[in-house]
């Protein structure tokens, strides 16, 4: 497919080292390929060292969350920017990029493409999510086309008042291997693995809570490859539960992929997301799922046995202990899944779809 | 002028140092027209006839006792005094006399998980009391700080000035002793106390990918656990390479400084961020978490990588433990950018602005 009148796009991405760092990582560096020329505006860290190592141009944004001084910086440094280089059009990952971007937009702005990879409001205490979704409107007339990695996001977005010029779905991809590990064979003793950010949203405090319930799986453990704020406090809880042997956080690993390889199943219990990478990665090794009903996951699995709803230890607990009793039938939907969205969330797929999203954007003027 | 001073905690943490740090600097820095009142020991402070202690009363002895005996001692201590100027952030609760507090950081109101419910609700309401008994000023330690003091209490520059005023540095106090053999092994080091806002444990994770990468060094964990360090003592107990040091004399901590390839400081958050400051007031080159007071205290004066990117923490070890270079262009920066912190500076604003908040004429 030709980029047709899409030569040069600006990726601006404030998360760097999160699943929407690495989204933007994978289109910047996926479609040079189809003739789009790439440049990354990010703080210093991971996503800009993938960049540097990928040949891919990139360029330090000062922006840090907690310092409003650097915003004003941030805007100046997009700014200048935009005014010496001809983009065909800039793409905003996450909602505090795409809030930067769309203030920063001036008349000599091209077109913008604003991608959440989780509305803002879903982060913050209630009280602050009404302002948020007002802000959210207000700066949805500079959005030239909204870009949502699920339809229960967009749904959400559109449920919050937000009336974008354009709006799609198209949902994140990952690579797919040809073959996976042969799980067909119930383990003696399953080991489950979990990847996520230590944080209140990926609710690994309520998967430590589950281990503690008597519907727990005799035998398994659980793995949590990661690192946050709350690592520590989560190492309490585990021992304050007696379930740190069920329960293992390890911390940062440099490449989760053996520890995919690795493992039988995969625990998601999150208490909300964007369309979760960390699951469809697992899909594609090959891993059985359980996870909570958060945004992404009907999508990647329907009509799951083995979904639970968010918040809620027990049926998390008794989820797991179901798909290790039913093991058969829990690999061959897993298998399901994955041939499911070995096509629909396949990196190419995604790619091919971006590409068309940026050429109807930019042939058809914003 | 005649400031009273409580520095009611001569064994405490951090924010007790400061608070003495600063009135050894303004017992120097003091005209003898004015007079200087400590309620607690005078040890560091320059021996002036314009100087001396405040009666104390009460205990120092179990946590509410002595939080209230402070305040007792402050309230008879204040009646000789035109000003108090309390170096934490709590009001003095039984005196009438103008205040001013100084404050470190709030913590407490951005990541409340870190803190045992009873200190959170204690220092949230200390905080608002404080507030309400309106300041005549508010000295905070860095410009973060003023932004999350006023992000939570947005009416504050209506009761009172906030101003920023950098606290100083000391350079090396004792002459440092060579490392000894047993430390011939190379190692970088960690200065704080063992609390999740220091994120040890994201450092562990990196650090452990760093030693299957070959990184050579030994990590020297230096601090003692706080609320919430147990996990993070036992982890790092555990881990190949690192040597759990706790809490050292000033000498040793010299000695291990001189020693150390570089200094790591992960956290996530800071109110103004004395470890890497001190390691560049010593020639230690830094690596350093971005966010929080770091972005305008540290600047560009150390490696800077954001608190979770493990792999960018796993590449900096690896980078500061190979690149000479690099070290040697830190280590002049670092010493550049230490010398912007001094007290003798701090002191001199301090007075200035306690005369501002008593409205004398500061000229």
């Amino acid at each position: 497919m030709s980029a047709s009148g899409v030569r040069r796009v600006l990726h601006v991405c404030e998360p760097t080292h999160s699943g929407a760092a690495l989204v933007s990582f994978r289109l910047a560096d996926g479609l040079r390929a189809s003739g789009v020329q790439p440049t990354v505006l990010t703080p210093p860290g991971r996503l800009s060292t993938w960049c540097v190592e990928a040949s891919i141009p990139v360029v330090d944004l000062p922006l840090s969350r907690r310092s409003p001084g650097s915003y004003a910086r941030s805007i100046r440094v997009l700014r200048r920017l935009v005014a010496t280089t001809d983009f065909s059009l800039i793409h905003a990952h996450s909602s505090f990029s795409g809030l930067l971007v769309r203030l920063a937009r001036t008349r000599a702005f091209p077109p913008i493409v604003f991608q959440p990879h989780a509305w803002s409001w879903l982060a913050v205490p209630a009280e602050l999510r009404l302002p948020l979704k007002r802000l959210e409107r207000a700066l949805a007339p500079r959005t030239d086309l909204l870009l949502c990695v699920s339809a229960e996001e967009l749904a959400a977005g559109r449920a919050a008042g937000l009336k974008p010029q354009r709006a799609m779905v198209i949902p994140n991809g990952v690579p797919f291997p040809a073959q996976t590990r042969d799980r067909g064979a119930r383990p003696v003793s399953p080991l489950g693995g979990a990847i996520a950010r230590l944080v209140s949203q990926k609710g690994i405090d309520v998967l430590i809570r589950a281990a503690g319930r008597p519907d727990w799986p005799r035998g398994l453990a659980v793995e949590v490859l990661g690192m946050g704020p709350d690592e520590s406090q989560l190492r309490s809880l585990a021992t304050e539960l007696g379930v740190q042997d069920r329960v293992r956080l390890r911390g940062y690993v440099d490449d989760p992929q053996p520890d995919l390889e690795r493992w039988d199943l995969f625990v998601l219990p999150s208490r909300y997301e964007g369309a979760p990478l960390a699951l469809l990665e697992a899909l594609a090794a090959g891993l059985v799922v359980v996870a909570t009903r958060v945004a992404g996951v009907a999508e990647l699995m329907p009509n799951s046995r083995f979904t639970v709803p968010v918040e809620d230890p027990e049926a998390l607990a008794r989820a797991l202990a179901a798909a290790i009793d039913d093991w058969p039938i829990a690999v061959a939907e897993a298998a399901a899944f994955r041939a499911g969205a070995a096509t629909e969330y396949s990196l190419e797929t995604q790619l091919d779809r971006t590409l068309t999203a940026y050429r109807e954007l930019v042939d058809t003027g914003s | 002028m005649r400031v009273l001073i409580p520095l009611d905690n001569p064994g405490g943490g951090g924010i007790a140092r400061v608070g003495r740090d600063l009135a050894a600097a303004l017992s120097r820095a003091l005209p003898d027209a004015d007079e200087l009142l400590i309620a607690g020991s005078l040890d560091g402070l320059a021996p002036r006839p314009n100087i001396r202690r405040a009666r104390r009363v009460g205990t120092s002895r179990g946590r509410v006792a002595r939080v209230l005996s402070d305040q007792v001692s402050v309230g008879v201590a204040a009646r000789d005094a035109d000003l108090v100027h309390m170096p934490d952030a709590k009001a003095p609760l039984l005196s009438r006399r103008p205040f001013v507090l100084t404050v470190h950081d709030v913590f407490f109101l951005d990541y409340p998980q870190w803190f045992p419910p009873a200190v959170r609700v204690y220092k949230r309401r200390l905080l608002t009391l404080s507030l309400r008994r309106r300041p005549r000023l508010i000295v905070c330690v860095s410009d973060h700080t003023r932004r999350r003091l006023r992000a939570h209490h947005p009416g504050v520059c209506e009761i009172c000035p906030v101003k920023v005023v950098h606290p100083g540095l000391h350079g090396p106090t004792t002459a440092p002793a060579r490392p000894t053999d047993s430390e011939a092994e190379p190692y970088f080091l960690t200065v704080s106390a063992i609390e999740p806002r220091k994120n040890h444990l994201g450092l562990l994770g990196a650090f452990r990918a760093a030693r299957r990468a070959d990184l050579a060094l030994r990590w020297k964990v230096v601090g003692r656990p706080q609320y919430g360090g147990e996990p993070i003592l036992e982890a790092l107990r555990a881990a190949d390479g690192v040597d759990v040091v706790g809490r050292v004399d000033q000498a040793e901590l010299e000695r291990l400084y001189q020693g150390a390839r570089f200094v790591a400081t992960p956290s996530f958050a800071e109110g103004f961020g004395f470890p890497p400051l001190e390691a560049m007031a010593r020639g230690v080159p830094v690596a350093c978490a971005t966010g929080s007071a770091l972005d305008e205290t540290v600047g560009e004066a150390a490696l800077r990588v954001d608190p979770e990117d493990g792999r960018g923490w796993m590449q900096a070890l690896i980078t500061l433990d190979n690149n000479a270079a690099l070290r040697d262009r830190l280590i002049v920066a670092g010493r550049d950018n230490a010398q912007r912190f001094s007290w003798p500076a701090a002191a001199q604003t301090h007075l200035e602005l306690f005369r501002q908040a008593l409205g004398e004429d500061s000229s």
